[in-house]
């Protein structure tokens, strides 16, 4: 029984070690966002893992679209505050007071760059996009190549 | 067997070692020793109070032994073995790698999946150029604005 017990422990200990590196963006407050709204009306939301993404060599993708739904634009709002502690804003704009658009380099996890991208537009209706990206490539190439693709 | 240990033993020798035992001083192949030579049958009779020490202690080891049989140990950690990979397969297969929702609707194709999420990063994209996109509106109406003014002062 001293046997099964001694190795039960290193194989539960090795479970419990890989299943956060799966789910590397849990840690933050935006998979909130992700879980809450990700399955209702007038939302679309995308998960991508290890996918190559029309150029993009992403780990990781995820992104969600929401339309006209100001109460989840003030709770992303809400949880960006939270994630942005130790990142690096590499664009911020707030229009009256309130954040619209701002973009995230988190800092790396392992091996990986980690970005959220959030952006909220009034016109022609209100639609909010928030992004997150895992990736092994600088996170900052990877910002050109997305702003690069207009 | 028996006579080959009972010719190994000097009782003299098992006397001390009874001594040392009682003292604590015995290593373990010396408390192995003196445990073959109590197991023995036909020991005078000075030898009973150790045999029963000593004997208890190995019927109670031989117990133990029966409850790890090596049949049940090795299931048991089949069965182990087997919950976790199928605690792996089960994690990494319960949602397929890539997917989208739209509107409620679980989308599974991985084209669609990826239009989808290149819909989304166009967003981002299209969204940074919004400052740049004013301005260039706002020269545009001032040129509007100073092509009019010819004709209205004419």
């Amino acid at each position: 029984m001293k046997s099964i017990k001694k190795h039960f422990v290193p194989i539960l200990i090795l479970l419990l070690a890989i299943s956060p590196s799966l789910l590397a963006q849990k840690d933050l407050q935006i998979s909130k966002v992700f879980d809450q709204y990700g399955e209702k009306k007038g939302v679309v939301m995308v998960d991508l893992t290890n996918e190559m993404l029309d150029g993009y060599d992403f780990s990781s993708f995820k992104s969600i679209t929401i339309k006209n739904n100001p109460s989840a634009a003030d709770f992303i709002r809400k949880c960006l505050e939270k994630d942005q502690e130790g990142a690096k804003k590499v664009k911020q704009v707030v229009a009256n007071g309130v954040l619209t658009s701002v973009y995230l380099q988190l800092p790396r996890k392992g091996q990986l760059y980690r970005l959220i991208l959030f952006n909220e537009t009034f016109t022609p209706e209100n639609k909010i996009t928030l992004i997150y990206i895992e990736s092994k490539n600088d996170s900052e190439n990877i910002l050109k190549l997305i702003l690069k693709k207009k | 067997m028996i006579i080959n240990i009972k010719r190994k033993f000097d009782f003299a020798e098992v006397d001390r070692l009874i001594e040392r035992y009682y003292d604590g001083l015995t290593t373990v192949d010396e408390e192995k020793q003196l445990r073959k030579f109590l197991m023995q049958s036909n020991l005078p009779e000075r030898y009973q109070v150790e045999k029963d020490i000593l004997g208890f202690y190995e019927t109670k080891k031989q117990k133990a032994k029966i409850l790890t049989m090596p049949f049940t140990r090795w299931s048991a950690a089949a069965a182990i073995l087997i919950i976790c990979l199928l605690s792996v397969k089960v994690y990494t297969t319960a949602t397929p790698t890539s997917f989208a929702y739209v509107n409620g609707k679980k989308i599974t194709d991985v084209h669609e999946v990826k239009q989808t999420a290149l819909a989304s990063l166009t967003e981002i994209s299209s969204a940074d150029n919004e400052v740049a996109d004013g301005l260039n509106s706002l020269r545009d109406n001032e040129l509007i604005d100073q092509q009019l003014d010819v004709f209205t002062n004419n």
